[in-house]
């Protein structure tokens, strides 16, 4: 058994923990990350098409690679604490307090072991390279261990869609916008508190206006007049004439101050659109990712599963009946060869 | 096995090149299939609109409008000149290049690598059309090798001896038989009632039936494909058709078991000449060896009626249907690649 008492990758259930009991732990242990606040991560690992080399060479070159990638993984990991099972085909470990840096060394390496491995099956030389999809938590991240483990996931699809022999690297996605929420909402709330402070706290009320600093220079004005006229009909005007402009000035006012509440408005609704519209924008960024990523693999190409030249074993069933039937179709070839150059 | 190779990837690929579409199965774990459309923008604009030189299988059908269009393997060979269209032969040629081309590519070769192909031609590919598709391939591989496609289909199952290869194709059904050596002229037979034969029969069955139906013949063998069987307890074959544009429903059940048995008695008369020119000590064995594959051998129960079909008419029979009809051919034909000695590939260099 391994030096970890917390890593099961055999399909038996031997060991210290049954992989059921490895996958609680890993919950546990995540959880207790989240809660203390240190790094975390998952790593996802899955062998290239491996389901092609089933349908090429059956089952045990299957078994095989995987516990030739098993024994990589070990062999990269032997400074680090970590909880290992199989999930399905694909290999499942957490790394707690593993920084980011720790996590992409480890996975550089492993990518490195894997390639230069020469798995045997029934004698030949196959070659198998790994994809692998980390997901990291970081500090305060709030996300729970299922959306941790999906993001884990995609990062491991994206990694294989690309074309494999690759890691990736996620963050949780939810955490990224929890984040970015947050920003948004404090915003808002900072608008708000200045809208109310910047509201008078004035009912409009005719009856009842206070003395306003027009209305006095208004009151001057008249009383002057009427002591130099001293025509008393002026003194009836002076009231509507107050009344009127201290009406103006209120009506003013309050329009102004409703324009800049609704400008405010305007700005929260516009930041609240952002919002949707950034998170809109990840999703999409998403799968427009996945499409690049399709495209680089098409550019770079899948290596291919044998590291050297094949040919027919000789222990295989018909090896003479086979040998001649292919040097006749060597033959047909290169008479049309020699035809075509001719 | 030779050591200056070590550590040199090599990427073995099998391909069936097939009239309706090209198939392709790498060592690398890919495996590819486009149909066998080729299209080329008729002008600049069309050019300008879809932003590419060349268009490939369903891609190539749906602009087929505004594309000059091929099916450059129409009934198994590349179409070849018929007086006074020389112009045509050699778009035709073309088409069949890019498309070998295309398959490649689909199998995402690495630039490290060395590329070992071998194609699955028709069966009756003649010559001139075999060198043009070697050149095709070799513009893209580092070696590439031409077998028959029944050859292949049963080379990958490791069935060499004493076996009846039926392939059914779009345009033809190959016949094979197989008896330890590479087959010979004398050992295939090529009959044209395959797939396409089989949509133009289920079309004027509906027509006569219903002949107020309007349909195309893209939607019969859609049909086809989703409800084709031969069986007499087959899954009800209910579709609409527009009727002066009016989606109307209909019951095609019948037709469509009447089309796709009218397969059956050529094929069995094929397999009967076959067997009867064979040595009458293993006649026995080779009637009990037939294996079905193609696109065509999908059509429900098809494996029991030939063999239904071969007990009343040549007293006995085995058919199997293989695994895998779409991949069948470009699966042998990886495996021929595979097994082929190192020096034999390079000697094609
Ligand atoms: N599910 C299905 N049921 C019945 N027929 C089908 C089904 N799927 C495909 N076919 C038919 O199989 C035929 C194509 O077979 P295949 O792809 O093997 O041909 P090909 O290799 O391109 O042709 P050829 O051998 O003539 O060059 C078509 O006629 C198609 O309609």
């Amino acid at each position: 058994m391994s030096g970890f008492p917390t890593v099961n990758f055999s399909e038996t259930d031997e060991g210290l923990f049954t992989p059921t009991e490895i996958r609680h732990l890993m919950r546990v242990e995540y959880d207790r990350a989240r809660r203390y606040g240190y790094p975390a991560a998952l790593v996802m690992i899955a062998v290239d098409r491996l389901e092609y080399l089933h349908d090429l060479y059956g089952w045990e070159s299957k078994e095989e690679i995987l516990q030739g990638v098993i024994k990589a993984l070990r062999a990269t990991t032997r400074d680090s604490d970590f909880l290992g099972c199989m999930q399905d085909d694909h290999i499942m470990a957490v790394f707690p307090h593993s920084s980011e840096e720790t996590i992409t060394s480890i996975a550089t390496r492993l990518l490195r072991v894997c390639r230069d491995i020469d798995f045997r099956s029934d004698g030949r030389s196959l070659r198998a390279t790994v994809s692998i999809g980390i997901s990291t938590l970081k500090q305060g991240g709030k996300e729970d261990f299922a959306a941790f483990l999906s993001t884990a996931e995609e990062a491991l699809e994206f990694a294989s869609r690309s074309g494999g022999d690759r890691y990736v690297r996620r963050e949780s996605a939810t955490d990224v916008i929890e984040e970015l929420r947050q920003d948004i909402a404090e915003e808002a709330q900072r608008l708000v508190e200045e809208q109310t402070a910047s509201e008078p706290a004035v009912a409009v009320d005719f009856g009842d206006m206070p003395e306003t600093e027009l209305g006095r220079s208004l009151r001057e004005l008249f009383n002057e007049h009427a002591h130099t006229h001293g025509t008393p009909g002026i003194l009836g005007l002076e009231e509507d004439v107050v009344r009127v402009a201290e009406h103006a000035l209120f009506v003013a006012r309050e329009e102004a101050v409703q324009a800049a509440s609704t400008e405010r408005k305007e700005q929260v609704d516009q930041l609240e659109r952002r919002v949707a519209k950034l998170k809109e924008l990840l999703d999409t960024t998403e799968t427009e990712l996945l499409e690049v990523a399709r495209m680089k693999g098409i550019e770079s190409g899948v290596a291919s599963i044998y590291r050297t030249v094949q040919g027919l074993r000789d222990d295989e069933a018909a090896f003479g009946q086979k040998k001649e039937m292919l040097s006749l179709i060597f033959e047909a070839n290169l008479k049309l060869q020699k035809r075509r150059d001719a | 096995m030779t050591e200056e190779n070590k550590d040199h990837g090599v990427l073995y690929m099998g391909i069936d090149l097939g009239t309706s579409r090209t198939s392709v199965s790498a060592s690398n774990g890919i495996r590819e299939t486009v149909a066998s459309y080729v299209g080329y923008p008729k002008d600049v604009v069309s050019q300008k609109l879809l932003k590419k030189d060349v268009l490939f299988g369903a891609e190539a059908v749906k602009h087929r409008l505004s594309l000059r269009f091929y099916r450059p393997l129409e009934h198994g060979v590349l179409k070849s000149s018929e007086k006074g269209k020389s112009g045509d032969y050699e778009e035709n040629v073309r088409a069949a290049q890019d498309l070998i081309a295309e398959a490649i590519r689909l199998a995402k070769p690495r630039k490290d690598e060395l590329v070992y192909a071998v194609i699955g031609a028709p069966a009756q590919a003649q010559i001139h059309n075999k060198e043009a598709i070697i050149d095709a391939a070799r513009a893209t591989v580092d070696s590439v090798m031409l077998c028959s496609e029944p050859f292949a289909v049963a080379y990958g199952l490791d069935w060499l001896d004493d076996v009846l290869v039926i392939d059914i194709g779009a345009g033809t059904v190959d016949l094979c038989r197989m008896h330890g050596t590479m087959p010979e002229d004398t050992d295939q037979i090529t009959l044209n009632t395959a797939g396409d034969f089989v949509d133009q029969q289920f079309s004027e069955l509906i027509a006569e039936k219903h002949p107020e139906a309007q349909f195309t013949i893209q939607m019969v063998r859609g049909i086809k494909e989703r409800f084709a069987s031969v069986a007499a307890e087959m899954e009800k074959c209910v579709v609409d058709l527009p009727v002066k544009g009016k989606p109307t429903s209909f019951d095609l059940t019948d037709p469509l078991r009447e089309a796709c048995r009218r397969m059956v008695p050529p094929i069995v008369e094929g397999l009967g000449q076959l067997v009867a020119t064979f040595d009458p000590e293993f006649q026995g064995r080779l009637k009990n060896r037939v294996l079905l594959a193609g696109g065509g051998s999908m059509i429900k129960g098809l494996d029991s009626a030939i063999q239904e079909e071969m007990h009343a008419r040549l007293g006995e029979g085995t058919v199997v249907r293989i695994e895998e009809p779409i991949y069948g051919g470009a699966n042998g034909a990886l495996k021929i690649a595979h097994d082929m000695p190192t020096d034999f590939w390079e000697q094609l260099k």
